[in-house]
């Protein structure tokens, strides 16, 4: 039963089921909870640069935005409108500095991103994956309106108008800030290179 | 360095960014002649695939939804934050409490800020000068009386004012002295009322007959002592009103009927505040003369109380 309920919600757009959801149907809830738990998840990750904080900021958008159910206006877009709230609460993280970066502490699991080794000696391999863990401190000591571009596009494959679209920005905005990014990153490894 | 460079560094870094190749030719034939802009193109393409190597995509733990219905149904508060962006939360049960206290103090200081109505009935003097100003005649002491006797609405006032102060018929001296001899009886009347109000009898709606000679003269005797006591009352409603002019000319009648340094210390005061300098210096004076004999014949002693400073 639940599980033809969850197939029939997949046809259903975000509002009638925001709508549903608001007059107590907690398994259209669940369904626009599965949509975007996701996303949300994602972006809250590029903003903060933390899982868990993350993982706690995504899921009060969510708890908040049920409980705002009833004043929801269905004639907005329900993704936008729970972007909306995360970009907010992630705003609020920030600002709190209740934020661990924990992009440099080794929390990325290097292994399973490091290139193949194949044809390398160990040293060169060595020398790689020290490259990859320079370039996640250096990702994780961008501005947060720089890093997360960068997150959504390289770890999460967004496009720009998706990024756009999760951040609230201008895709051309996106763009500028991710070229930003790119100079910033090969200034910072062309000063440790020299020194 | 070509002045070109840094143009063409920005152009490869948005190129890179967009994961394209450069699209300028003029750029691309800079590249193939600067060997640090190709380093340059060569720097951004190892970045953009380490990026793409060194960053994790972590998802959201199993227990996510499951984690969210426990908050949903959780009875306590959520952490700080934004509520749903450009609307406002539901307020709370005290939320309304306080804003309900905080309407209510905010109404009572306007109140109190634009209440400028005396307590006694209907005492708009400062108004009352500024309609004779407004016409044109001077604020002398009659223009003051005729202020005063505007305090009781009912007419028993305007009554008097109308019998008795006609400027220019018998000098401005003894329409003076009528209109000050009708105020105090408009005074007596009103003090007469209050107490009645006051004691929980009703106000006789007619004045005393006048085939009545022995009660009206006991009224009489009585009305003198109520008198002298009521401009010094009146010195300090008014003062209590921040009207200090009426309040100066009240003491200075209750000091000139009275005497004693309370009074005149208190009309000096007035004066001196209602800016009557003149009037001051005289009630002053006086107090100081009469210090200075109550020392000399050293059977007196300075004191102060809420009235003001005297000689015991």
């Amino acid at each position: 039963m639940e599980a033809a309920m969850t197939s029939d919600c997949a046809t259903v757009t975000d509002e009638t089921l925001a709508r549903s959801a608001a007059n107590g149907d907690r398994l259209a809830y669940s369904a626009l909870v599965e949509r975007y738990r996701k996303l949300a998840f994602s972006t809250a990750y590029a903003m903060l640069g933390n899982r868990d904080d993350a993982e706690d900021v995504a899921q009060e958008a969510f708890v908040r935005a049920y409980r705002a159910l009833p004043d929801f206006d269905p004639r907005r877009p329900w993704g936008a409108w729970i972007m909306s709230i995360v970009r907010n609460l992630c705003r609020d993280a920030i600002r709190r500095r209740a934020v661990r970066l924990a992009f440099a502490t080794g929390h990325a699991e290097p292994g399973s991103h490091e290139p193949s080794a194949d044809g390398q000696t160990p040293e060169s391999t060595l020398i790689a994956a020290e490259r990859l863990t320079e370039l996640r401190r250096a990702v994780a000591d961008l501005p947060d309106h720089l890093r997360a571009p960068i997150v959504l596009h390289y770890a999460y494959g967004r496009t720009y108008r998706e990024i756009a679209s999760d951040l609230g920005l201008p895709e051309s905005t996106v763009v500028g800030r991710l070229a930003a990014a790119m100079r910033r990153l090969r200034r910072q490894f062309a000063a440790e290179a020299s020194s | 360095m070509n002045p070109l460079c840094p143009w063409v560094e920005r152009l490869i870094a948005r190129s890179a960014a967009r994961d394209e190749d450069i699209r300028w030719g003029w750029a691309r034939r800079h590249m193939e002649r600067c060997p640090e802009c190709a380093r340059a193109a060569k720097d951004f393409r190892t970045i953009r695939d380490g990026l793409a190597s060194a960053l994790d995509a972590p998802e959201p733990s199993e227990a996510f939804v499951a984690n969210m219905w426990a908050a949903i149904d959780a009875p306590g508060a959520l952490a700080g934050g934004h509520a749903a962006p450009g609307r406002r939360p539901a307020m709370s049960a005290l939320g309304w409490a306080g804003a309900v206290a905080v309407a209510a103090t905010a109404g009572l200081v306007v109140v109190h800020s634009l209440r400028r109505e005396p307590i006694l009935p209907g005492a708009t003097p400062t108004r009352e000068v500024r309609i004779a100003r407004d016409a044109g005649q001077p604020e002398t002491p009659v223009n003051r009386q005729a202020a005063a006797e505007s305090i009781d609405r009912r007419g028993a006032l305007r009554r008097t004012a109308r019998d008795t102060a006609r400027p220019g018929s018998d000098g401005d001296r003894k329409a003076s002295k009528r209109d000050t001899a009708a105020e105090r009886a408009a005074i007596q009347r009103m003090l007469r009322q209050r107490q009645r109000l006051a004691s929980g009898k009703a106000a006789p709606k007619t004045e005393p007959a006048a085939g009545r000679p022995a009660a009206s003269a006991t009224s009489d005797a009585s009305d003198q002592s109520a008198a002298a006591v009521s401009w010094a009352e009146l010195g300090y409603y008014y003062e209590a009103q921040s009207d200090v002019s009426n309040a100066a000319y009240a003491y200075r009648q209750a000091w000139r009927e009275q005497g004693g340094a309370a009074a005149a210390f208190a009309a000096g005061r007035t004066s001196e505040a209602a800016g009557d300098i003149l009037s001051a210096v005289e009630c002053f004076a006086e107090l100081l003369d009469e210090a200075n004999g109550a020392r000399s014949s050293g059977d007196g002693a300075w004191i102060m109380d809420s009235r003001g400073i005297g000689v015991s």
